[in-house]
């Protein structure tokens, strides 16, 4: 090396030019597989994370409005508070926006559209709720978009395979088709998909009937822009009121407003003039808050899912700390020769930080691109825990958005330097005669253990402080557990710092089970006095086992509070909706004729209808349940939290002005029992005293429950949502809902036996992802011990040429370094399932419940715990007899 | 007689209407009072009411409100503007409002067409907009009040010869104005009637308010400027009057500054030929029309003007031929175009066709402005609205 101080600013970037292909790369091309597989490790936790997050983004996107499928996105959106819009409303706000042609705001488009969520029918015995998939109907005037297809430079028209095919009539394709009352248009994707053509018949159920619908043409786009999702199909407005019964009626209108007034004072001149023309007609929300409704939605479940995504990228990010560390060490006769030559300190530390920015630069690079082919798995299951939970979804593609990949590939530079921060710092301070002795590295094993164990308290101190502090409150009622989330992060990182004294208590117990044993005595003195290298891959898995089993104690707890409730809530024998409710959204009824004669079925003893309605409250979106509350009651299906002071909430004729609500909806909206809300309806609002507060696990969004004889008569319908049924004695619940089948196509019928097993499906459908997550986090923590194993062997190759010379064998040297790990991998694990246990508990009474509002049964799944404390160790032990085969062929000569 | 531009055939087509079959040579058969399709047919001796006359006329299959127009503003900026309003009925009378939604109807449609001529930079505007009968578009029967959209023509308190026109061309442009009528309403053709080829069924009411003043305001992006001007607007009624035989036609709205004005039309056959039922009326300062028939003027062209849009061939600018009723003598007239670029692309009719402003004439001295319109240059006519 030809090195000599500078002084200059050019001369410093040459110092570090020479020190970065001479003695950083240098290093990776002696030792590529380290090197890429850090790379590697580092990429898995950012494609895991970015995966997530292209997967919400769709997911979230996909809550959006029809104007996107004109490639623009609507300013502003009008809905009913309550229930649907009189399409007379439109009449009402084109004289009360009348504008002369001069006006700026002059040509503001009003998008008229009614929406239903549907699905196929069934073929015979098919899969669970939503195996189907969800299509959603859109109606828009057909008419109107002729004038979209001229303004959006389509790329063709809508009618255009339709006057194809009546190219030999002459044309008069849209006469025709206006004629038409089941014409539909369906996306590329889904004519390519199921092999649908113009004339096409695709079958749907609608509310309770299954229709038949006639392909029309494909929905055009344009070139520039994605295509049509394939869920989405397109009907003439009116046709589609009068298929799903809403006639005369809206579920929104979208406006787009002028480009002169799309933003800045203009735009809010318009909406104001907007909201004051619909007046107590409807809601004006704008474009943005209709998406932030949907992201406000899922906001908590996004954000558990982000958060357990960053797992891997953590316990990567010790990788990176204790790989840059452990160089530290390894090339400290070079950072000594380096630094006797006159390379300055912050020329080393600069030389270390640029390893890890190179670091952080190729595990981002390749992370983006494998996060991005991840999301592809990973968006269908986020799809399919929005589509049952939250709103119909059918998102099967994700794409990479540029801000997202660039946020996960400025995240793995950023913590890939703060990683290599510490070690940086270290090899830069060291004076070089003491890097020039041997066996005292820089930050010797006992260096700063004080001050390591102060943080280490510190840490968790401030972990369990976190967690009692407030959740922060946004507009809608929705809450975000902050402290809740820094109290675990705190909480893990602390303990994973404590966890290398852990792991002297291990090999002291591990000592006891190894007297006589010369290789187990030599591994347990390796961890006696445990490195840094040793301390962090420990942290790592501590960090892994803690979240994997913290997230084990919170979904064990949910399984058992679930089973619970469900125990409760389904008394009865038979259950009946509509066919099409495949999502959380869908709001197809069954109509009066049909329930009742369903009803009046002589093998009925008993029956409840539920009316199900959305509806908007207090700046969000809850829904409101009819049902008959004294079945409810007589039926003990209520879980009271706290249970009504009165009967007469549960007593029809008496109960109108009284209500029910969920625990969810009492924690959003911070009421309790006896508070007075109002509750919009198209009728008014109406007043209502909350009598009782229960337990509902199936929505955290809220519900309150009324009487459904009120609810019918002020959303105007006699329809219900659901049908509940109690059989006479005798009756065998198999051959009814058979029966029910066969004589309503249009129905999904549900013993008590399918359904029980429904929820408790899609529940654990809901966490297959989490347990992916944390699969891959383990993975990592395991990756880690391999490598940091792999690397103490290189630094001791001079101890295994002795070990062999006095005969010990390779398997021998293998069977040390895996009972090291062994050791390493029990102490990761036992710190690790100890601090899960302290994580559990904050997941369950503060994070769940700050973030969904659910109070959950403590439940401990030993055996969860168990197969980890079981699994995890003798991985590690496995790694490492691998490493410590591959330790045991290392030439003794120590060569870089 | 303004045919109504491609956008007849276009309309005409788009929903199967059958188009008559007989080549015109203007020896027409007596009407019928239906079409076969149960619309009305316009009949002679109809002693027109006003202001009702000037409303609907949903017994009808077809009608347009159609107004173009040349303004002025006070720091010499001159503007040529178009705004027509179409209604087309799908189903016969009979059939009309039964069932189905009020709001959304299949029944009947509009559309509407406006374009802005900026003369001085040259900038030309244009939208169309199709709309169906209900929230989005109507036109009341009573009286002058048609709107699609959210441009509006109506009649100013009922009255029977003052509207007011507010149309935007998206968020570009836009024009409100206050019109009055010079001269009172022409209805040509004989007894009431404009026959347009010999079938039973092809005629219309024809009505014409050739000269009407108007002042209002013209906006161009967020610039307002006060206009004032002179506007040409025609409402005709039928329910059936081409021919396939037609490829196109030309026509032309006159008015000079002597107070007079013609109104043109030649229909092209598609054999090059001008079809015998082409016509051209003079206007006097007094609203008298005098009917010249199609051997009488000549419709010539002065040159070539191409689309770089549509690839179109107009033939402009036009040069025509036509005795003065005053001195019983031949006039020539060209009228030129204020810019070449005033081509409508037909986005949503599918059909492109050139309306323009233009200024007219006489032996190199400005004598007058004209609307011209050219058809049938751009491609078939009937492939419409697909």
């Amino acid at each position: 090396m030809n090195l000599k101080p500078v002084e200059d600013r050019g001369g410093t970037a040459r110092v570090s030019g020479v020190l970065l292909r001479q003695f950083t790369l240098r290093h990776w091309r002696g030792q590529p597989l380290r090197a890429l597989l850090l790379v590697l490790l580092l990429s898995l936790g950012v494609a895991v994370f970015l995966s997530i997050r292209l997967a919400n983004r769709a997911a979230v996107a996909s809550f959006t409005n029809f104007a996107s499928v004109l490639s623009t996105q609507a300013d502003a959106t009008i809905g009913a508070p309550a229930g649907l819009l009189p399409d007379s409303v439109l009449e009402t706000l084109r004289q009360n926006m009348a504008v002369k042609g001069t006006d700026i705001s002059a040509g503001m488009e009003l998008i008229p559209i009614v929406e239903v969520v549907c699905a196929p029918p069934r073929s015979g015995e098919d899969g669970g709720i939503g195996a189907r998939g969800s299509f959603t109907l859109i109606g828009v005037d057909l008419v109107a978009l002729q004038n979209f297809a001229a303004d959006q430079k389509m790329e063709r028209r809508w009618f255009e395979e339709a006057s194809q095919a009546d190219e030999q009539n002459g044309g008069g394709a849209l006469g025709r088709l206006l004629g038409r009352r089941n014409a539909v248009y369906c996306s590329g994707k889904l004519a390519a998909k199921e092999g649908l053509r113009v004339g096409s018949l695709l079958v749907l159920v609608v509310n309770d009937q299954p229709v038949s619908l006639e392909i029309a043409g494909i929905i055009p786009g344009r070139s520039d822009q994605p295509e049509s999702p394939a869920g989405l199909l397109v009907m003439d407005l009116p046709a589609l009121q009068e298929l799903s019964g809403k006639v005369g009626l809206l579920d929104r209108i979208e406006c787009l407003f002028p480009k002169g007034a799309r933003q800045g004072a203009s735009r809010d001149a318009l909406l104001t003039r907007l909201r004051a023309a619909v007046g107590e007609a409807g809601s004006v929300r704008t474009g943005e808050s209709r998406l932030a409704a949907a992201e406000l939605m899922t906001r908590g479940f996004r954000l558990n899912l982000t958060i357990l995504s960053l797992l891997a990228l953590l316990v990567g990010l010790y990788l990176i700390f204790q790989a840059l560390d452990a160089a530290v060490v390894r090339r400290r006769s070079e950072i000594a020769v380096l630094r006797a030559l006159g390379v300055r300190g912050s020329e080393v530390r600069r030389a270390w930080l640029w390893e890890a920015a190179l670091l952080g630069v190729a595990g981002g690079a390749v992370g983006v691109l494998g996060g991005w082919a991840l999301a592809q798995g990973t968006v269908r299951a986020v799809s399919q825990t929005v589509n049952s939970l939250y709103y119909a979804n059918n998102t099967e593609a994700a794409g990479l958005h540029p801000g997202e990949a660039a946020g996960a590939f400025l995240l793995a530079v950023g913590c890939s330097v703060l990683a290599g921060w510490f070690p940086a710092k270290r090899a830069a301070a060291t004076p070089p005669a003491q890097l020039w002795a041997q066996g005292a590295g820089p930050g010797g094993a006992e260096a700063d253990s004080a001050l390591r164990t102060w943080v280490g308290c510190g840490l968790l101190f401030g972990a369990v402080g976190l967690a009692f502090c407030s959740p922060l409150t946004f507009s809608g009622g929705s809450r975000f557990a902050l402290g809740g989330y820094l109290s675990a992060f705190f909480g893990v990182i602390g303990a994973g710092i404590l966890a290398g004294d852990s792991l002297r208590l291990v090999a002291w117990l591990a000592a006891r089970f190894s007297r006589h044993s010369a290789p187990r005595q030599l591994a347990q003195s390796h961890l006696r006095v445990p490195t840094s290298r040793h301390r962090w891959a420990a942290a790592g898995l501590l960090c892994a086992v803690s979240m994997t089993g913290g997230m084990s104690v919170l979904v064990g707890s949910f399984e058992r509070s679930v089973s619970e409730w469900i125990a409760h809530l389904l008394q009865a024998d038979v259950y009946l909706t509509s066919d099409s409710n495949q999502a959380a959204t869908a709001y197809n009824r069954i109509s009066s004729s049909s329930w009742r004669k369903i009803t009046s079925d002589p093998a009925v003893s008993d029956w409840d209808a539920m009316l199900l309605v959305p509806v908007e409250f207090g700046g969000g979106s809850i829904r409101v349940a009819g049902t008959s509350l004294d079945f409810y009651q007589r039926r003990r299906q209520f879980s009271w939290l706290k249970e009504p002071l009165s009967a007469e909430v549960f007593d029809r004729k008496q109960n109108e002005g009284r209500c029910v609500v969920s625990e969810s909806f009492a924690e959003r909206f911070r009421v309790g029992r006896g508070a007075r809300i109002r509750l919009p309806t198209p009728k008014g609002e109406r007043a209502l005293e909350i009598e009782g507060i229960y337990t509902d696990y199936g929505d955290d969004q809220g519900i309150v429950m009324v009487e459904r004889g009120h609810l019918q008569e002020w959303f105007g319908t006699s329809a219900v949502s659901s049908l509940s049924l109690v059989l006479k004695a005798g009756e065998d619940p198999e051959a009814v809902r058979a029966q029910m089948r066969a004589s309503h196509p249009g129905l999904a019928v549900f013993t008590n036996v399918h359904l029980r097993g429904e929820v408790m499906r899609i529940f654990r459908q809901t966490f297959a992802i989490t347990y992916a997550l944390e699969a891959i986090g383990v993975a990592v923590a395991l990756a880690g011990l391999g490598i940091t194993l792999a690397s103490i062997l290189a630094e001791r190759r001079a101890e295994l040429t002795t070990l062999r010379a006095l005969g010990m064998s390779r398997t021998g040297i293998a069977g040390v370094a895996a009972w090291e790990g062994a050791i390493l991998a029990l102490g990761g694990t036992a710190g690790g399932l100890i601090s899960s246990l302290g994580l559990g508990a904050l997941l369950i009474f503060v994070i769940n419940k700050q973030t969904f509002g659910w109070t959950l049964q403590p439940a401990i799944p030993l055996r969860a715990l168990l197969l980890l404390g079981v699994v995890v160790p003798v991985s590690g032990a496995a790694v490492a007899w691998v490493v410590g085969r591959y330790g045991a062929e290392l030439p003794s000569d120590v060569t870089k | 007689m303004k045919i109504s531009l491609p956008l007849l055939f276009a309309i005409a087509s788009a929903w199967g209407y059958p188009l008559a079959a007989a080549p015109v040579n203007f020896l027409p058969q007596p009407l019928l009072k239906e079409t076969e399709d149960g619309f009305r047919v316009p009949q002679p001796g109809y002693q027109f009411v006003f202001p009702r006359d000037h409303g609907s006329h949903p017994d009808f299959k077809v009608e347009w409100w159609y107004l173009t127009g040349h303004l002025f503003g006070p720091d010499k900026e001159r503007f040529g503007f178009q705004a027509t309003f179409f209604r087309k009925a799908n189903t016969p009378p009979r059939e009309q409002g039964s069932g189905g939604s009020k709001t959304f109807r299949s029944d009947e449609v509009f559309l509407f067409h406006a374009a802005l001529l900026e003369v001085e930079s040259g900038r030309f505007i244009h939208t169309e907009r199709l709309a169906r009968s209900g929230w989005d578009a109507n036109a009341s029967s009573s009286g002058l009040s048609v709107r699609v959209g959210e441009a509006r023509l109506s009649a100013v308190d009922g009255q029977e010869d003052r509207f007011t026109l507010d149309a935007s061309i998206r968020a570009e442009a836009g024009f409100s104005l206050k019109l009055e009528a010079q001269k009172p309403v022409v209805v040509f053709g004989k007894d009431g009637v404009s026959r347009k080829g010999e079938s039973a069924t092809a005629a219309s009411w024809y009505l014409t308010f050739p000269r009407m003043q108007a002042r209002g305001e013209v906006r161009v992006k967020e610039r307002l400027i006060p206009v004032e001007g002179l506007v040409w607007m025609d409402h005709e009624i039928s329910s059936s009057q081409l021919t396939e035989e037609q490829a196109g036609w030309d026509w032309a709205g006159i008015q000079f500054e002597d107070g007079r004005e013609i109104m043109v039309y030649r229909l092209r056959r598609k054999d090059g030929a001008t079809d015998s039922a082409s016509a051209l009326s003079w206007v006097d300062r007094e609203g008298k029309a005098t009917y010249y028939g199609a051997s009488e003027f000549q419709w010539e062209t002065n040159g070539v003007w191409r689309s770089s849009e549509s690839g179109a061939k107009y033939p402009l600018p036009v040069r025509l031929k036509a005795p003065d009723p005053v001195t019983g003598s031949l006039v020539e007239w060209i009228l030129e175009p204020l810019s070449n670029q005033q081509e409508l692309d037909g986005a949503v009719s599918g059909v492109p066709y050139w309306e323009g402003a233009c200024r007219v004439l006489r032996e190199g001295r400005e004598v007058g402005s004209a609307y011209v319109e050219l058809t049938g240059y751009a491609g078939a006519l009937g492939r419409a609205l697909r």
